[in-house]
């Protein structure tokens, strides 16, 4: 049986000779499997008869030791025997080596520093073997020649014959070709993450990965032939031992291999079977990949006319040859089809080609096997994951904390660990639709509705033309000019991309652009001047924008890859993940620039694709975490900022006098001052209907069942201020009701104690609706919004010469739940303690802070803010107190 | 007549193992001049590029303001290291990992990664390394 395999794989080798290039191994590989069927069936049989010849030599010694036979044959035979089963390997490994995919280059590199490492003679030995590093030349020889010469004379020494059986050939002939039929010799690209070598290989491979120092190996081989070699001879103890010796490292060995083969994944890293990827990491011998027949009149010239990718053919581009719309980096001229969409490059078979193929490249499930390969931004891809955008951490926290499932809102969690409890049913059913893993299932630009989609939630563009003729292709799917127009996957991010998650809850898409969700339907708008309809018949209408939207920037000019990607850190909240800060641009006196440090690997290359070579730029950095702001520089002691996608140049405003100078102020955030307005929502009811057609949005799947949500009425209007505390400092930020709430428990589980749960949390807020002049001072000091008490009449009244009185008159009735105001976050006066808001650390302000305020607010109740008193009250407002004349009445005794 | 020194088989032997050492002798030398005469490589590299981590078959450059140009054979093994995640340079084939100065992190590799010496066309800014 050996001896037909040998001849077999002997036969085919000759053949595989012709089509095979040495100065074009992997090329002439991937063009042999595409349009040589008859040299792709020759290739199989080579490789599985060489295989299995293994398989069977090393059957034969085991069979040979285990009967205890005496072997009858000299000291010197038995010596070229034993060498003879280490150039078996050779040849094997030689034939390993040929192919020249990413796991020969690296197993060559792998054996040529093993032998160069043996002292002495290890450069002569690498040399003989392996010839120079440029060149398969001397590889290629000893394979057919050196190697294969050396196992016939060991044949005919040991079998006196070179000739097997007629019967048992024609047998085995017969079966090579069946298997040679259906399985593949396998060939890697340099896009598939995990390097092995051939399974006889990946036993040492394993104990290569423990040792420090791998020439140790070779002695371990050599162990193993003088064990094979001092076998049958010697004493009989001797014998013993190293029979004994030889079975205890077979077996060893055999583990090593077991573990080698299925569990070790990518960077030799431990895969357990049905992990994640499993099947896609360690590769099945077994899959069936039928031979190919082609049609000779087409698919050769189509085939050797389609381009060269990473040095081979890729079937996908003989068919797919004339697509346009990708951008320059990801040109299948230079990167191809299979980079992205899987599949198999290396059959002109359009099923099969196609079979496993991801149609929708990009969504996170599996962009670690589009994206995210080792060749291409596997480091982002790893990132996303651990981004907000993708746990939705602070969303899950906040919900299960008002649920009171946590004990605060600031916990750690993603969403993976979503279960069945009131408050995960409760997001399932109404919040978790956006986030970045929700999977794009169709084809087609993004749009307002858009959520999710990985890696093309960002990075998606569809040029009219793809546009049309994707509609046209869903109109009739014999319109093939589809496969003409391909989206583009670029750098060009845009507003719109933002839009479809971040128009909704704190809506800062829509606020940014100036618009206010309402509760009026289509049906009832009656003038569409101010108004615009989103898609989902959802009806905003015009308030203010931002000044930076009015100047044409868009979201991704301020905000930068780490924020919007992850920077490999989990974070509660969006603020901490937020790196970008208004005083990095507007920064006063000296600005945070870039020097000595130079921007990282991954800011370089955005800078470089967008801009060309901005080496020399002296970018400015954030403050929080000191990243490049690739889209700005300093020159002339002015900060500029380019729109990375406008290209227009902005120079960029230190802050007024007003807030640099004032000493009254300097805690308060710039948007405290500068946010023109926010929406705001109170009164929401919400419980469970088990009647209610709803929506798994995490499975994705329609249910019976759903928590239902009773909205109040939606405001714009200048945000509620607070105090965020973060150790010794504080901040004053501005908020917006957050959750005031009633969740009728009961409703979704009766056995629950607490049948109604009551909420009255706050928000911190980013508005997104920045305004070049601050607010007013009445607008804080005179204002009960502001302060925390809700919509009402604050008054400042005077009760006699020397008294003065602050009064409320609250506009909403006070609620049953907690004695307050509807909409108050604080009562008029009142200290609130405990969990206040959607963080721990952000709290309304307190009796003293609230007096300290109004106080400043009596005095605006008679002096204008622009008055000179009360310009000079912002530097030192207790020396302007003590020379208050006697017709200042304050309002609280000091 | 077995043992002798003058039989056929003796005279055969001897003359075999000296033919056997001559041809091991010339191919030594074959090997050594293949050795002597390798090509060095040149590798250019266009220093317009922003400041980046660059792999190219044989090197690896750390485009920082001072360029440091790293051998991409890993000093466990000689793989090709051509991955960079989480800031660092990683090793496909056994897992080692080095920071971008080279210096090893993770095993099995234990020694830095070779410092390659390159110049600096100044007028072009063409970066030119010897491997």
């Amino acid at each position: 049986m050996s001896l037909a395999l040998f001849l077999i794989c002997l036969l085919s080798g000759i053949l595989l000779a012709i089509p095979y290039d040495v100065n074009d191994p992997y090329g002439s590989i991937s063009l042999l499997m595409l349009i040589n069927p008859a040299g792709s069936l020759f290739r199989n049989i080579h490789y599985w008869s060489a295989n299995l010849f293994l398989v069977f030599i090393l059957i034969h010694i085991w069979d040979h030791f285990s009967r205890n036979n005496k072997i009858n044959i000299s000291k010197a035979v038995w010596f070229r025997l034993s060498i003879g089963v280490l150039v078996i390997f050779l040849a094997m490994l030689t034939g390993f080596l040929l192919k020249a995919d990413a796991d020969s280059l690296q197993a060559r590199r792998i054996l040529d520093k093993l032998i160069n490492g043996i002292p002495l003679i290890g450069s002569f030995f690498s040399t003989s073997l392996f010839g120079t590093s440029d060149s398969l030349q001397v590889v290629y020889v000893h394979h057919i020649a050196t190697f294969t010469i050396f196992i016939v004379i060991i044949i005919l020494e040991h079998n006196k014959t070179f000739w097997p059986g007629l019967k048992e050939t024609i047998i085995v002939a017969l079966g090579l070709i069946l298997i040679g039929y259906f399985f593949r010799a396998p060939l890697h690209d340099s896009f598939y993450p995990v390097i092995k070598g051939p399974w006889y290989f990946v036993g040492l491979q394993e104990i290569l990965h423990w040792l420090t120092t791998p020439q140790l190996s070779i002695l371990l081989i050599l162990l193993f032939v003088l064990l094979i070699f001092f076998a049958p001879f010697g004493s009989s103890k001797s014998q013993f031992i190293a029979r004994r010796s030889l079975l205890v490292l077979s077996i060893a060995y055999l583990i090593l291999t077991i573990t080698g083969y299925f569990f070790r994944g990518p960077n030799w890293e431990w895969i357990w079977p049905g992990e994640k990827n499993y099947s896609y990491y360690v590769h099945n011998p077994l899959k069936i990949s039928k031979v190919v027949f082609i049609n000779p009149q087409t698919d050769i010239d189509k085939t050797l006319s389609s381009p060269d990718v990473f040095g081979r053919k890729e079937g996908c581009l003989a068919c797919h040859g004339q697509v346009n719309g990708f951008s320059a980096s990801h040109n299948p001229e230079t990167m191809g089809c299979f980079s992205c969409h899987g599949g198999d490059p290396y059959t002109l078979n359009k099923k099969d080609a196609h079979r496993k193929m991801i149609l929708i490249p990009g969504n996170l499930k599996d962009a670690d096997k589009s994206c995210g390969v080792t060749a291409c931004h596997a480091d982002i891809v790893n990132r996303v994951n651990t981004g907000l955008m993708t746990t939705l951490s602070g969303m899950i926290s906040v919900d299960r904390f008002v649920f009171d499932e946590q004990n605060d809102p600031d916990a750690l969690t993603t969403l993976h660990h979503l279960g069945n409890s009131a408050a995960d049913e409760h997001l399932k059913n109404l919040c978790v639709r956006c986030h970045l893993g929700n999977e794009k299932t169709a084809p087609g630009p993004v749009s307002e509705t858009s959520r999710g989609g990985g890696c093309l939630a960002c990075h998606l563009n569809y040029s009219d033309r793809a546009e049309n003729a994707l509609k046209s292709f869903l109109n009739n799917p014999d319109d093939t000019t589809y496969f003409s127009f391909h989206p583009s996957i670029d750098l060009n991010v845009t507003n719109d991309h933002c839009f479809g998650c971040h128009s909704r809850s704190g809506r800062i898409a829509t606020n940014y652009e100036g618009w206010h969700e309402t509760t009026l339907t289509v049906d009832e708008l009656k003038e569409n001047k101010n108004y615009r309809i989103v898609e989902g018949n959802r009806v905003f209408r015009f308030v203010k924008a931002d000044v930076h939207h009015r100047l044409g920037m868009e979201c991704i000019d301020c905000h930068n890859s780490y924020e919007l990607m992850g920077d490999g850190n989990f974070y509660a909240h969006k603020e901490e993940q937020v790196n970008i800060q208004c005083s990095d641009c507007h920064f006063d006196n000296q600005p945070r620039l870039l020097e000595p440090h130079q921007p990282d690997n991954e800011s370089a290359i955005i800078a470089s694709l967008r801009f060309g070579n901005t080496s020399g730029k002296k970018y400015l950095v954030t403050q929080k975490k000191n990243r490049p702001l690739i889209n700005t520089w300093y020159e002339h002691d002015t900060a500029f900022l380019i729109g990375k996608n406008s290209k227009k140049i902005f120079p960029m405003k230190q802050p007024a006098k007003a807030c640099t100078q004032d000493s009254a102020h300097k805690n308060l955030n710039c948007s405290s001052c500068h946010a023109g307005w926010a929406p705001s929502c109170i009164g929401c009811h919400t419980e469970y209907d088990r009647n209610e057609p709803g929506y798994n949005m995490l499975a994705n799947r329609e249910q019976t069942g759903s928590w239902v949500e009773y909205t109040g009425e939606y405001n714009a209007q200048l945000p509620a201020l607070g105090v965020r505390e973060e150790g010794d400092k504080k901040t004053i930020i501005p908020v917006i009701p957050g959750m005031i709430l009633t969740i009728d428990l009961q409703s979704f589980d009766k056995r629950s104690h607490d049948s109604l749960i009551f909420k009255r949390l706050f928000a911190p807020v980013a508005p997104h609706t920045t305004q070049s002049e601050g607010r007013s001072c009445k607008s804080c000091h005179n204002n009960p919004v502001a302060l925390g008490f809700g919509k009402g009449i604050l008054d400042y009244i005077i009760i006699h010469d020397t008294a003065g009185k602050w009064i409320f008159q609250p506009e909403y009735q006070d609620n049953i739940h907690d004695g307050l105001p509807e909409d108050s976050w604080t009562g008029f006066l009142e200290e609130r303690t405990g969990i206040t808001s959607t963080r721990t650390n952000v709290r309304p302000f307190s009796v003293e802070e609230q007096k300290k305020i109004l106080t400043v607010g009596a005095c605006l109740s008679c002096h204008d803010e622009d008055s000179k008193i009360m310009k000079e009250s912002l530097l030192d407002f207790n020396k302007v107190l003590s020379a208050k004349s006697k017709n200042c009445i304050l309002p609280f005794r000091r | 007549m077995k043992n002798s020194k003058n039989s056929r088989r003796y005279f055969l032997k001897t003359v075999g193992a000296f033919a056997g050492a001559a041809y091991l002798g010339l191919w030594g030398i074959m090997t050594g001049t293949l050795q002597k005469n390798k090509r060095k490589k040149t590798v250019t590299i266009p220093m317009n590029d922003n400041r980046a981590v660059l792999f190219r078959e044989d090197c690896i450059v750390i485009n920082t303001e001072q360029p440091v140009v790293l051998s991409s054979y890993c000093t466990h093994l000689g793989c090709r290291i051509k991955t960079f995640e989480d800031g660092k340079l990683v090793c496909p084939c056994h897992g080692s990992m080095f920071d971008l100065k080279g210096n090893p992190l993770k095993g099995p590799a234990i020694k830095p990664l070779e410092k390659l010496e390159y110049s600096i066309n100044k007028e072009t800014n063409v970066m030119t390394i010897n491997i």
